[in-house]
């Protein structure tokens, strides 16, 4: 099997780049001839001489030796055999080929699939939870019963018929005590699906990676190496840009046209990527193979920006432009990107307090941040009143809006749009940097479909929900 | 002659208001909050109808129906199940026991007093 996949990988990642057959057997120092045939898969190939190609082709090991390709294959096979998905598309030997020539679709395929798993598995775990859990059946029934005491007397008292005072005064009494019984069950079974959903897996390699790095960010290890960096540029005498240039060794490719900030964030990306493969978090091996790679991408960027926007730089700029997003990022050449999201990752250092939330010009979630408290559990912001659906392009303006099921009720939201990114900070009403306008909060929902809010005039859809 | 009732229900609240509505209706109504006395408290008081909760200490209302059926003396006895186990598997069950009407919990007076009189004929 990883003859197959290794031969046909080295072929397509070869033409991929560029590379002739003669060309490349010269640099690893065999024929051309010895290489048509590894890469026809009339040779195995393993050792130094498979090293020595991956070098060469920028691949790692695990791609080279077909492990990553055998766990895909796996997946793929699995996804083949299921009768829900139709084994009938795709016949067994032309997995491999799938995979060797279009690599990016398999993966998608396996992502989807073990996608579709996971919602399968938790759909079971959900309706058997309904089904024949006792705390909750024992929580609802409670429940109901207290809304039924309650009901029953309060239709008495409301019924225009006499009742004696003493009668009168014992169902007043029921009525108090049976609506406290009904606050302190309704407040168990919120607790209760509070406890159960911090239990629920997430659903998606973002999600799974975004939930490890909010309960585990090495941010202060971030803040550290790349303080140590910018420290060692300062004791030299030398700008960052030679700094993180002398401390990288994965080429750097410039266009020609890129400004200084352009250069330093494609330095500081690639000296970035090194220390966290380096292992600046070791504990990422916990997580699945996709989360992984998400979580490593999100540690990338955040050690980056630490080092082209060191931590005491960000304070003392912020605390001196009154954290104006605008002047921050005039500042710092028009990136605003890097500006929410150091805001965001410095929310317990010195700067306000916030939740981060990138999308891009369709509404998605590309990545959240900071305090996410502050921002909807859901991912997706698809209520249209939230700001950073309707921010300026190069502008920003601290809004007061009016959220439901976060850690804060009132909250004042900032955004901007930066052609095709959009970012957005959510500050508590009462820790915002600066007084946001005198408007009333605009009232942002969920999705139309489960919201309350109404009457509504950006309502797309009546909600399923009888409120 | 008046028209005897009995409430077998745990939630005392309830059994307090649905006491205060059938009284003013003009039933005779007696209670207990006990299942594992229910099946007593009926040949004591002998009633026209029982109105019978289902989560009950001592033995669940469903039981109660099934030994009621299973003793030819309380075969007829119209029985009305109030339970706050609404689903429609509890309902068929309600209905294999033997129960004559099963009305899921939260209900509105007026249903109650309704179908007690529906149930005394």
């Amino acid at each position: 099997m990883s003859r197959t996949i290794t031969g046909l990988k080295i072929r397509e990642k070869r033409r991929s780049l560029g590379i002739k057959q003669n060309e490349l057997a010269q640099r690893v120092g065999i024929s051309p001839s010895y290489l048509n045939l590894i890469e026809r898969n009339k040779r195995g190939i393993g050792g130094a001489l498979l090293n020595a190609i991956g070098r060469e082709l920028s691949l790692s090991f695990d791609e080279m030796d077909g492990s990553a390709e055998r766990r895909l294959r796996d997946q793929l096979q699995s996804l083949a055999e299921d009768p829900q998905i139709g084994a009938d598309v795709m016949a067994d030997n032309t997995i491999d080929e799938v995979i060797a020539r279009y690599p990016a679709w398999a993966r998608a395929a396996a992502r989807a699939y073990r996608g579709f798993q996971d919602a399968d598995s938790e759909v079971d775990a959900l309706t058997d939870r309904l089904a024949h859990d006792p705390a909750l059946a024992q929580a609802v029934h409670e429940m109901l019963t207290e809304v039924t005491a309650l009901r029953s007397t309060a239709e008495i008292l409301a019924d225009p018929r006499e009742i004696e005072p003493m009668q009168r005064k014992r169902f007043e009494k029921i009525v108090d005590e049976q609506s406290a019984k009904l606050a302190r069950s309704c407040a168990a079974l919120a607790s209760y699906f509070d406890h159960t959903s911090e239990k629920r897996r997430p659903m998606s390699a973002v999600e799974e990676a975004e939930e490890y790095l909010h309960r585990n960010n090495p941010a202060a290890e971030i803040e550290n190496v790349a303080g140590s960096l910018t420290d060692l540029g300062n004791n030299d005498g030398l700008d960052l840009e030679t700094v993180l240039s002398r401390n990288t060794t994965t080429p750097v490719r410039f266009e020609p046209d890129w400004g200084r900030n352009r250069r330093l964030e494609a330095y500081a990306m690639a000296w970035a990527e090194e220390r966290v493969e380096a292992g600046l978090s070791p504990h990422l091996t916990e997580l699945p193979e996709a989360a992984a790679n998400v979580a490593k991408e999100r540690l990338t960027l955040q050690l980056a920006d630490a080092v082209r926007l060191p931590n005491q730089r960000m304070i003392f700029l912020g605390s001196n432009l009154n954290w104006d997003i605008d002047a921050l990022t005039a500042a710092m050449d028009g990136d605003s990107g890097l500006i929410f999201r150091r805001i965001a990752a410095l929310h317990r250092d010195g700067a306000p307090r916030a939740g981060w939330i990138s999308t891009d010009a369709s509404g998605n979630t590309l990545a959240r941040g900071g305090d996410l408290d502050l921002l909807p559990r859901t991912r997706k912001l698809d209520c249209p009143l939230w700001p950073i659906h309707r921010c300026m392009v190069g502008s920003s303006t601290l809004v007061p809006v009016d959220i439901s099921g976060t850690g804060e009720r009132i909250a004042c939201a900032m955004a901007r749009s930066d052609g095709l990114i959009r970012n957005m900070l959510v500050f508590p009403a009462s820790q915002s940097p600066n007084p946001p306008s005198n408007t009333m909060p605009t009232r942002v929902g969920s999705s139309c479909r489960i919201c309350s809010h109404d009457p509504c005039a950006s309502r797309r859809e009546p909600s399923v929900i009888n409120f | 002659m008046t028209t005897k009732v009995l409430i077998v229900e745990d939630e005392l609240n309830i059994t307090e208001s649905l006491t205060f509505l059938l009284s003013r209706e003009g039933f005779e109504v007696t209670s207990c909050a006990d299942g594992a006395v229910a099946i007593q408290s009926v040949d004591d008081t002998a009633p026209d109808v029982l109105i019978l909760d289902v989560m009950l200490p001592g033995l669940d209302g469903f039981e109660i129906i099934r030994r009621l059926r299973a003793d030819g003396e309380h075969r007829n006895l119209p029985i009305l199940v109030l339970s706050a186990k609404g689903q429609r598997r509890d309902r068929m069950t309600a209905e294999t026991s033997g129960a004559d009407m099963f009305m899921p919990k939260p209900f509105s007076n007026s249903e109650v007093v309704d179908a007690v009189k529906k149930l005394a004929g």
